[in-house]
Order: C-alpha cells, then structure tokens, then sequence
C-alpha cells in the first residue's frame, strides 16, 4: 500500500505538469492541440543531444530543451493557429500532421531506435519496499516547483490574470486594454516550454523514442477532459487520479494499465461534460 | 526527325547496356530506419559488391533495389508487391519482423520469388512450410526458430541460473504481445519440469508502460528469485528502469534491444546486469576469421549504426551468397523447385582454431531434430545439445557488465565471460 | 474641445450592414446619449469605436485617427467601455476582474481601485465574490468598474438599464452623472429607455436602421412629433 502510495505520488507529479501545458492551451487558446505531444518529443530530443551527445552541463541542456518548446509554441500560433483564424477543425488537422512530420524528423536526425536519458540524479533509495530514484524524485519536486511557480504566475500577476481573462471572456479582456492574441501567443509560449521541459522528464522516465509523443497527449487529453476546462487545481487532481489509477492498476493486473483511464474519460464525458472541476461554459 | 531516331537508338543502347550489367536483381524488404533492418540491407549489399567484383554470376552483374517496410504490415505487403511487380526482381532478402513477413507471405506464395528471411524466427512459417511444402517452396530462413531458441534457454536455465546460481523459482515479466504470449509459453511449460525451476508468477505488462516501479515491486513481491522478462519492443525502457531502480533480483530472458551493440548507448548506460538469449552470432560473440572479415568490411564501408551488424547481418551475409550459388546450380531463379532443390544443399561451415564454429546450412525435409523431436525443413541448421558438433547451438546468453562491457556466457564452448549478479544484487 | 469625432462611419457583419454613414462628435466633458430601438446599431456603434467591428469611415480621439487600431491601443489611449452584456470574467473574484481592467493602468491601480470603490461600496464589501453569482446590478456596476480602472477619459456605456430595477436605474444615472460632472469624464450612453437618456445627456442621437435621424438637446427632439411619441412616451 506504501508503495503505491509513493509510486502514485511520483507518476502523478510528472502527469501534472505534463497535462498543465495542454490544459493552458485547450483553454485559453480554445485549441485541442494535438501537436502537443511533439512539444515532449522535440524537448526530450534537445536534452540528449545537449547532454548526452555534446557532453554539455543539464543545466545548458534543460535551457535548450524550454527555449525549443517555446519556440515551437510560438511558431505554432504565428503560423498555423493565427493563420487558419479559429477553423479549430482546420487547426486539430494541421497540428496533428505536424507532429507526425516531427517524429519523421525526428527519425531523420536521430534513427528509429529509442535511446534512454541519463539520470537527471542518479541514485535510488528504497522506501517502505518500494525504490525510489533520485531522478523519478528529482522529476517530481521539479514538477512541483513549476505547477506551483504557474499558479501563483496565472493567479497572481498581470499577464497571468490577463490569460484567464481571456478565457473567459475574449472580448471582455479585449476592452480590458489585453490584446487577446498576445495573450494567446504568450500562452502558446508557455504552453511549448512546459510540454519540453515535461518532455525531458518523461523521457527520463522511460525513453526517447520518435513516437513518444502518443502516450503523453493521450494523458494531456484524459485529465483535461476529466479535471475539466480551465482549472489547475482541477488538472492537478485528476492528474493524480489518473497517475494513482495507472499504479495501482499496474500493481494488481498490469496489461490493463491504460483501460481504467479510457473509462474514466468516458464515464466522466457521459456523466459530466464539463468534467469534475470544470465550469460550465456560459456562452 | 534524325535526331529523334538517335535518341531512341541511344537510349535503348543505354537500357540494353543497363540490363545487361545488372541482370540478377536482389529485392530488400525491411524496414530502412531501424538497426535491424539496416543489418540485413547492409550484409546483402556486402555480398552483391563482393560477388559483382568476382565478375558476378553466371557471368551477370548483380544490383538490388530496396523496398521499406516502416516494420509495418500493410507497408511491408505494398513492399512485397512492389519488388514483385514493378521492380521484377529475382531473388528477395528479407530483414522483416514477424509480423510483417506474415503478412507478406501470402504475396510471397502467389509471386514465387526466392526469398530468404534472416531476422523473423517465428516457428509458425516453418509450420507452414512443413504443411505445404510446394507453395513454400521459395521460402527460407537461416535463422534459427523460436522452439530451438527457448529449448536451449530452458538448458541455460538448468545448468547456470539452477545449478550454479542456485535459483528455484521465476517471475515472467511479459509484454502482452504475440511474442510475448509465445515465449511465456514456451518458457513455462519447460523451465519447471526440465529446468526444475518453479514459475512463481507471470506478470503481463502493457507495451505502453511508462512506469515499470510498480511492476517490479509486484515481481518482488511475488518471491521470485529472479525475473525473466520477454521484451522485443521498447526493450530499452524495462531494462533501464531495471538499473535505474536498482531491482534487487537477477534479471535475464529475451531483450531484443540489447541484441544490439548500440544498447549502451541507447540506453545512456542504465543497462548493466541484464542478460538475454540472442541468435548467432551475437555481440560479444567471438567470431571466425571470415565472419571477422565481413565485419572488418562492413566498418571500414559503414560509420553509423548499427556499428556491428546484428545477428541478421551475418545472414544476410552469408545467405545471400548461397541463394546465389544455388541459383548458378539451377540455372537461375526461375525455376523454383531447382532453385530449391539447391539452396537445400547449401553448406557452408566456418572454423575456429580448427573447430567447426558457425555452419550455415539447412534442415532437410523429413530430417528429424531429435531433442525437440520435429522436423524443421528449409530453417537454419543449429545444434542443440554439447559439444555443438554439429552446427552452433540455436542461440547464446549474453549478458551486459555494468561496465558496457558484453558476453557470452553460455553455452559454455562459447562463452567469453561468466554470468554474474548485479553489483546492487549481490 | 472636442474629444471624438466619428465621420461617415460604417460597419459591417459579413455582408449585412449594420450602420450607415454615421457622423457624430463628442466634446471633452459632455454626456451625451445615443438612443434607439432595439437592432437599431447602438451596441454596434460603441463596438466600432473600440475596433471590435470591421468598419468604414473615420473615427478620431483627441484629434488622432484611431480607426483600424486593435481594442487594446484605443483602450490604452484612455477609452473605457462597459458593454451591454457585461463581458465579465465570470470565474473570477469582484477584485481579480476590476484588475484585469488595469491592464494597461499599473501605476494607478491604488487610486482607481478607491474611486470605484467610493464610487460603488458594495464593490468593496464583495470584492471576493465570484461574479458568475452576483445579480444583475452588481454585474453592472464591476463592468463599470472595470472600464473606470483603466483611467479612460472617455466613457463608453452601452444599454446600462437593460433588466435594472427602476430604482437601481435611478442610482446608475446619479453615478453616471457624477463621472461626468465631477471627474470630468466625457460619457456617451446608449439607451432605449429614452427618458434614462434625457434625464442624463445634454445631448442626444437618434439612430434608427444604422442611421443618424436626428439630434440635439431633450428639448429639440420632443418637439418632432414622431420622435416624441416613438421615444418620449409624449
């Protein structure tokens, strides 16, 4: 039981801030993106080649790893969100045919076969029966950090307020003096360098592969849609849900890891639309 | 009105000169991104440049045209037809996986083309080849099926991890795949009453797993005095969180990833301790000068990876040169059941210090193995009981030093390290 | 002095037209009312002054062109606007919607939070109010409220009674003259409710189908017959 609780604890916080960058978008810049798994992919990628091909210190390669997410975030809404001007049928097609150039990419620059990060701090301690390594560790408190420095960023400060103005209410915030698209372009920055940063941990986690990718947006979409639009606490929760769900289901019947969180989508999507901690839409 | 009759005068010249110096066309299939692909692509290309620069065969050049797979079915069929229809290839190298040269079998049986798969070693195809032999008439593996490569394993399983390690029973870490499912099979119903090692549990896990901790405490939990694992996709990722968690129980079974000399790499060091069964040759396996000197060739013509090609290379290698002998005995390609009929008696044996060391040759229809006591017709010939007389045994364990180094450590005639625990296990 | 000028200006929804050559001006100080049937282009109008709405024609503040500029410049160059269906940030507190609207006012954020606080006390009271549970004459008085904490020397009200107690409208229209009376705030008011209007502006418009059909002082129009009787109830 300890060691699911630990197990669960640690998963869970590398969910958190995966699925936070995806929540960011889908509710403020009103976008499902899809490409949002190439943000971890590409991250990952940066942090090897910076790290464990160049030999450079983490630290160079973790600023690599945020300023390419950023960047792509960026370019992203420049070139492809603004341009296609909300057709978000247009913008869900796109962004996916972009991540699947991306893993091409990927293939090109660095093969098919997967390749495992370095510990970001090696080292393993075992608690209660369960091993624990400073890096899943390390992962987590980082997390943490960042879920925490975003709350107060979101709750506190001009912008941050600004981005929930915005997804609100695009035309109040507008006649607020905040230029809505500016707000957008910031929020698809962030949204960018959370999914790298994410990214390089998930990767330390498991491995980097071209196609990794997949399984991280399927967590993003799982605990948006069931913590509900537009709420952090509410994509920490289920986060944890979805991340306790996953170890305790691993620890009693492990070919049916992914299921239970499928159920959950549905059961949740049936039952309440507008998710657990979700707001109703009101137009 | 001149000079267009010159052109096409020219550009038949041209297409005669070209059919005439490339005559003989080899078809690969496999995928083109992936090290094991690329092992049977190289070592077929390797051959094709040493046959072509002994003046070819039959007096023919030999060229190949590629087809990529993307270790996709559907891609892998599309491939096949392809080489079949619009390049008209002679003879096809296969580095497919299992369930890409199932899927193109059916192709292969309407085409007739030779073809010669050097990586997939799913028994099921020689099932198929035992049923009907004449529409399998083209088909051939040179790699040792599944049934002869876990009868060995189950032999290491008695001799080292019983008999030396003392281990009396097993936890099966298996991802939920048709291999997975085949391995697990094969290995529970012989490990304990050959082996006499009881299976405590077997653990099923989700390809898509990202988070191995609770999986390993379930196996810890379960008793076990070591874990066997069957992983041929994302192998990387159970190994390495194997280390990284520091799991305090021997870990060993079938890594497809750590086949590979770029496992260290891949998996940024976190990959020491574990060992695997491995087709032959494998790394770490010490070789014969001719396969010695295809490796040598194939460094000095390739600097990316994989560094040293993977057991499928070597057959590819070596089996490409045969199916060409075979077809210079039956007058080409075309008639099949000649074609057949030679590559059966293909024999190559490769010595050691005087010993036999390798053997590329074929099970004969009707020729009985006879410690699994069936037939395996038109499949890598191998040897399975000591001293290995007769052919090499099916497969090696190797295993990985927590210094990246690898090998074998058994069978015992071919072992050039001893198995060992983890440093953090012992 | 004048304070905005609008010349011929129209705008557009697709293809329907929603005003019509529309030309007005405003002088610095001055409340004025633009009054009108329901559809007639009010909201319309105030949304084209803000930029929200593709249009034709000029529109100029202070003497400077503004037209083509993005909500947000023109809210920068002093322009508050507190539309007809509030616009609020429903998720967030009283306080967290009023700062929003000191986006482009950091500095003066202390002193206008105060001015709209003594301007509406029971803003203070529920400053942690969500305001997606407030009624409607609290919603309206955070809308105004928030325009008012951009320090905007141009005030943009749109239909500020629709769905008010009388009595809340009475109180409104002391508020809305104290910001023109005695902060020196330049109003412009839609309204169907003629008699708000008059009992508000100095000066009112009339605009019927996108059109300006007439103008002048409460006393001008309530001596055309068919203003009087459509507007004034007279």
């Amino acid at each position: 039981m300890t060691q699911i609780l630990i197990q669960g604890m640690l998963l869970s916080g590398l969910y958190a801030l995966i699925a936070m960058g995806f929540m960011l978008i889908f509710s403020i810049g009103r976008t499902l993106n899809l490409a949002y798994g190439a943000y971890l992919l590409v991250g990952g990628y940066v942090y090897f080649w910076l790290c464990q091909q160049m030999g450079l210190p983490q630290i160079v390669g973790f600023a690599g790893a945020v300023t390419a997410g950023v960047l792509m975030g960026l370019l992203k809404h420049r070139l492809i969100v603004k341009t296609l001007n909300g057709d978000h049928v247009a913008i869900e097609i796109s962004t996916l045919i972009l991540a699947v150039v991306l893993q091409a990419g990927v293939v090109l620059l660095f093969g098919d076969s997967s390749k495992i990060l370095l510990p970001i701090v090696p080292g393993v301690v075992t608690v209660a029966g369960a091993q624990v390594t400073f890096n899943i560790l390390t992962a987590t408190l980082i997390s943490w950090a960042v879920i925490i420095g975003l709350y107060l960023y979101i709750s506190r400060t001009h912008t941050g307020r600004a981005m929930q103005a915005v997804s609100m209410d695009a035309k109040g915030a507008a006649l607020s003096g905040v230029d809505p698209d500016r707000i957008n372009l910031i929020t698809w920055g962030i949204s960018g360098g959370l999914g790298a940063l994410g990214g390089v941990f998930f990767a330390s986690y498991t491995q980097l592969y071209p196609g990794m990718w997949v399984a991280p947006l399927i967590i993003s979409v799982a605990v948006v849609i069931v913590g509900g639009i537009g709420s952090i606490l509410g994509t920490l929760v289920v986060a944890h849900i979805v991340g306790f769900m996953e170890v305790g289901v691993s620890s009693w019947s492990p070919e049916l890891r992914g299921v239970f969180t499928m159920i959950l989508i549905v059961a949740v999507l049936v039952l309440r639309p507008q998710g657990l901690f979700g707001r109703e839409e009101t137009h | 009105m001149k000079l267009r009759l010159g052109l096409i005068a020219g550009l038949s010249a041209g297409l005669l000169a070209t059919t005439a110096l490339a005559d003989i066309k080899v078809g690969f299939i496999g995928s083109l991104s992936s090290d094991t692909g690329l092992s049977t692509l190289r070592g077929a290309q390797i051959a094709i440049d040493e046959l072509n620069d002994a003046g070819g065969v039959m007096g023919q050049q030999v060229s190949m045209v590629t087809a990529d797979t993307g270790e996709d079915v559907i891609e892998g069929v599309k491939a096949f037809e392809y080489l079949a229809e619009s390049a008209e290839v002679d003879f096809i190298i296969s580095g497919s996986i299992d369930d890409v040269s199932l899927g193109w079998m059916p192709r292969m049986q309407e085409y007739q083309i030779p073809t010669l798969d050097t990586w997939t070693s799913y028994i099921g195809i020689i099932d198929m080849v035992i049923e009907d032999p004449e529409v399998m008439a083209p088909y051939f593996m040179n790699i040792a099926s599944d049934e002869a490569l876990a009868t060995l394993y189950i032999n290491f399983g008695a001799e080292v991890l019983k008999a030396k390690m003392g281990f009396e029973s097993v936890v099966i870490l298996a991802e939920d795949t048709a291999f997975g499912q085949a391995i697990t099979g094969l290995v529970t119903d012989a490990l304990a009453p050959v082996a006499g090692i009881d299976v405590a549990d077997v653990i099923v896990y989700d390809i898509g797993t990202v988070d191995f901790a609770p999986i390993f405490s379930k196996a810890q939990n379960s008793g076990a005095d070591f874990i066997y694992q069957v992983s041929s996709v994302n192998s990387q990722v159970i190994s390495s969180q194997y280390v990284k968690l520091q799991v305090p129980m021997a870990m060993t079974g079938v890594n497809v990833s750590a086949l590979g000399m770029e496992y260290w790499e891949d998996t940024g060091g976190a990959g020491g301790g574990i060992s695997t069964l491995s087709p032959v040759p494998s790394v770490g396996f010490p070789l014969d000068p001719v396969s010695q000197g295809f490796v040598d060739t194939y460094q000095s013509k390739y600097d990316t990876r994989p560094m040293i090609p993977h057991f499928n290379g070597f057959n590819a290698y070596h089996g490409l040169k045969q199916a060409m002998a075979a077809a210079e005995a039956a007058g080409g390609f075309s008639d099949v059941a000649a074609w057949n009929a030679e590559m059966l008696k293909q024999d190559l044996i490769l010595e050691k210090d005087g010993q036999l060391w390798l053997r590329y040759g074929f099970w004969q229809h009707g020729e009985v193995e006879e410690v699994t006591g069936r037939t395996y017709p038109q499949n890598a010939r191998f040897d399975l009981t000591s001293p290995y007389e007769d052919a090499q045994p099916s497969m090696v364990v190797i295993q990985w030093k927590e210094d990246g180094t690898v090998g074998v450590v058994y069978p015992f005639e071919y072992a050039s390290t001893e198995f060992e625990l983890p440093s953090w296990v012992k | 002095m004048l304070v905005l000028e609008i010349e011929n200006l129209s705008a557009f929804y697709g293809k329907a037209q929603a005003l019509r050559e529309v030309s007005l001006t405003v002088n610095e100080g001055e409340c004025i009312a633009i009054v009108g049937a329901n559809g007639a282009g009010k909201s319309t109008l105030l949304d084209s002054i803000m930029g929200l709405v593709k249009t034709r024609g000029t529109v100029r503040l202070h003497g400077e062109d503004i037209t083509g500029l993005r909500c947000a410049q023109i809210v920068k160059r002093g322009v508050g606007y507190a539309p007809e269906r509030f616009n609020l940030f429903p998720h967030m507190t009283v306080r967290d919607n009023l700062l929003v609207g000191a986006f482009t006012a950091r500095n003066e954020i202390a002193k206008n939070l105060d001015a709209v606080h003594r301007l509406f006390p029971r803003l203070a009271e529920r400053e942690n109010q969500e305001t997606s549970t407030q009624s409607g004459g609290e919603r309206q008085m955070v809308s105004l409220g928030r325009a008012l904490m951009s320090s905007p020397n141009v005030l943009l009200v749109d239909e500020p009674t629709i769905g008010l107690a009388p009595k809340v409208c009475g109180e409104l229209a002391k508020v809305l003259q104290r910001l023109s009376k005695e902060m020196g705030l330049t109003v412009i008011v839609t309204e169907q409710n003629a008699n708000f209007a008059i009992s508000l502006a100095e000066r009112l418009y009339v605009l019927e189908g996108g059109r300006i059909t007439a103008q002048g002082t409460a006393a001008d129009l309530s001596k055309d017959d068919i203003l009087a009787k459509s507007y004034f109830g007279a």
